[in-house]
């Protein structure tokens, strides 16, 4: 894929996860539901890379033919050589086809999935960029990120499907609501930690992949006391200073030596990973089963869209040919004492 | 009974804490607790982060959860000597330009402390200092302090950006930067030397229980060791 208007945009995954043992952050994806169902929508990994674009979107050209798909923040326009093409589907593109990812509605990020994904550099096994270490891919005009696999045949017999894979869009833009479990140092903040619940906070412009930063008035810790340096985890909800918060994200260092009053759950981070500058947010609390059940729930949703995605890729289009039976009865899946199928799970396993 | 203290940071992370009492236990227990973990090879186990009297263990929410991992941490707990020597690493000589425009809190670290740009620097390069752990931003190399007379102060307004491998010193703590940054630590030295390398295999080539031994250069030699990495500054 040539990218010939490359905007903001850089070829990573879900992160370096060991990274953190090593010192690094673990960076990788800000959005990591929509960087994932990117590739789920293409029969990928969940940890394949992927394109990630920042606000302006990009133009590229399809190198092969592509199966691929866009998530993430909504843009004002999504083109396959000019015709209009749908977010969260995936969409058979040709080579030599201009793909155009317009700029970010409502949100700040979006991604771009493609079936068998790109070649990148790897670093303790993930692509993501860490711009500390100048690591990774950051596209700039001209540059090509090779598509390592060419889909010439993919939903070819019979043209366009009608996939409806129900992919929920990016909720409406406006104020968000973000959901935090206790941090550690919870109890040092007395009963100031209402504030954190009872405000609106404003996202600062100067948020990055590090953090975001909200205006507001922070809670204030009760409690005195340098903190030595620790380990620190994204989400968490720090204050720096008395003018507001700063949430850890994926680019931020391991450690700090500041309390952490609140983790903003993964589902959160995520909305978070969307807010754009001057947006609001409030802040909600659940307790950590309660954010288990919903990532646990979001983690299924994928799963079965998955599922879906690898029954279509994987099905065969062509004619059913006439009944012919030509093996002896009864066929050796058969189990005579139960009467049912007793290995016809191996069929399924081969599909998915 | 236990000393080590846990609680949940989040859906995905874990801090446990040593509380002996005693600075050098606290760090031994969460060095020897942190390579048992990574050595355990638990199903979902990110990455640990031990720092001086905690770890923060980052795991996959969907695989296990921080009652699996306290569960192994008790394991361990009640298996590993976790107040044993952290086992003597490497020792690596850093060489260092200091003061001038290399190092331009030199003269403020002087004066704090009562001494002469030459006195700081003799006790900078004056002895082994104890590489404690890896901080942020970028696998920071967070040594012990040299035996100034007092704790340094830090800047009141934070550095926006301190170039790559700078030499830092803040309360009883010393700091090599290896990459570009903001910091409010004083900034007494550059290091000619790379001191991360990301193209090769393993990344960072110093872990907590290695020592530091600064030698100060003169900023004629620079281009003597420029390029050099930090590995082959091992002894």
């Amino acid at each position: 894929m040539r990218f010939t208007r490359a905007g903001h945009t850089v070829l990573t995954d879900l992160g370096r996860l060991t990274g953190p043992s090593y010192g690094l952050s673990v960076n990788g994806a800000l959005d990591q539901a929509a960087a994932s169902t990117a590739n789920v929508l293409v029969g990928n990994r969940v940890e394949a890379p992927v394109i990630e674009t920042l606000l302006g979107g990009f133009d590229a050209v399809l190198s092969v033919d592509a199966l691929l798909s866009v998530t993430g923040s909504p843009v004002s326009y999504l083109t396959l050589d000019g015709q209009p093409i749908p977010m969260r589907q995936p969409v058979r593109g040709r080579a030599g086809q201009r793909l155009r990812v317009g700029p970010a509605r409502d949100g700040l990020r979006s991604y771009v999935g493609v079936r068998g994904s790109f070649a990148a550099p790897v670093l303790l096994g993930s692509c993501a960029p860490d711009a500390l270490l100048g690591f990774g891919v950051v596209l700039r005009d001209g540059d090509v990120a090779q598509q390592l696999l060419a889909c010439r045949d993919v939903m070819d017999p019979v043209g366009e499907l009608p996939l409806h894979l129900d992919v929920p869009p990016l909720g409406p833009a406006g104020a968000l609501e973000v959901a935090v479990t206790e941090g550690p140092d919870w109890d040092e903040f007395g009963s100031s930690v209402d504030l954190l619940f009872s405000q609106e906070y404003r996202v600062d412009p100067r948020s990055n992949h590090i953090g975001i930063r909200l205006g507001g008035r922070p809670p204030q810790r009760a409690t005195g006391g340098e903190v030595l340096s620790r380990g620190v985890p994204v989400g968490a909800i720090e204050m720096p200073s008395d003018q507001g918060l700063l949430v850890l994200h994926r680019g931020r260092g391991i450690t700090a030596g500041y309390p952490v009053l609140a983790v903003v759950t993964l589902a959160g981070q995520d909305a978070l990973a969307q807010a754009r500058p001057g947006s609001g947010v409030r802040f909600r609390l659940q307790s950590i089963e309660e954010a288990r059940v919903v990532a646990r729930q979001r983690l299924a949703q994928r799963e079965a869209l998955a599922s879906r995605v690898r029954s279509l890729l994987s099905a065969r289009w062509d004619r059913v040919a006439e009944n012919r039976w030509t093996e002896p009865f009864p066929p050796a899946c058969y189990s005579r004492e139960s009467g049912v199928n007793s290995s016809g799970s191996g069929a399924l396993d081969a599909i998915a | 009974m236990s000393a080590v203290v846990m609680t949940p940071c989040g859906e995905a992370s874990l801090r446990v804490q040593s509380r002996t009492g005693n600075e050098e236990r606290d760090w031994r227990v969460v060095h020897n607790l942190a390579r048992s973990l990574r050595d355990a090879r638990i199903p979902g186990l990110w990455s640990v982060i031990p720092t001086y009297d905690s770890i923060l263990v980052d795991f996959d929410s969907a695989r296990t959860n921080g009652e699996t991992v306290e569960a192994f941490v008790a394991l361990i707990e009640a298996g590993v000597d976790l107040e044993a020597p952290v086992p003597v690493g490497r020792r690596f000589v850093v060489p260092v330009v200091y003061g001038g425009e290399f190092g331009p809190d030199l003269a403020f670290v002087a004066q704090e402390q009562g001494l002469s740009e030459a006195g700081v620097i003799a006790l900078h390069t004056g002895a082994d200092l104890r590489l404690r752990c890896l901080g942020g931003p970028a696998a920071s190399c967070m040594t012990d302090g040299p035996a100034f007379p007092r704790p340094v102060s830090r800047l009141p307004d934070p550095r926006l950006s301190v170039p790559a491998n700078a030499v830092s010193v803040a309360g009883r703590q010393g700091v090599i930067g290896p990459v570009k940054a903001p910091s409010g630590w004083r900034l007494i030295g550059l290091t000619p030397i790379e001191v991360m390398s990301p193209g090769e295999d393993d990344v960072v080539a110093y872990a907590p229980g290695d020592t530091v031994r600064f030698r100060a250069i003169p900023a004629d030699d620079w281009s003597r060791y420029a390029g050099r990495t930090m590995r082959e500054m091992a002894l």
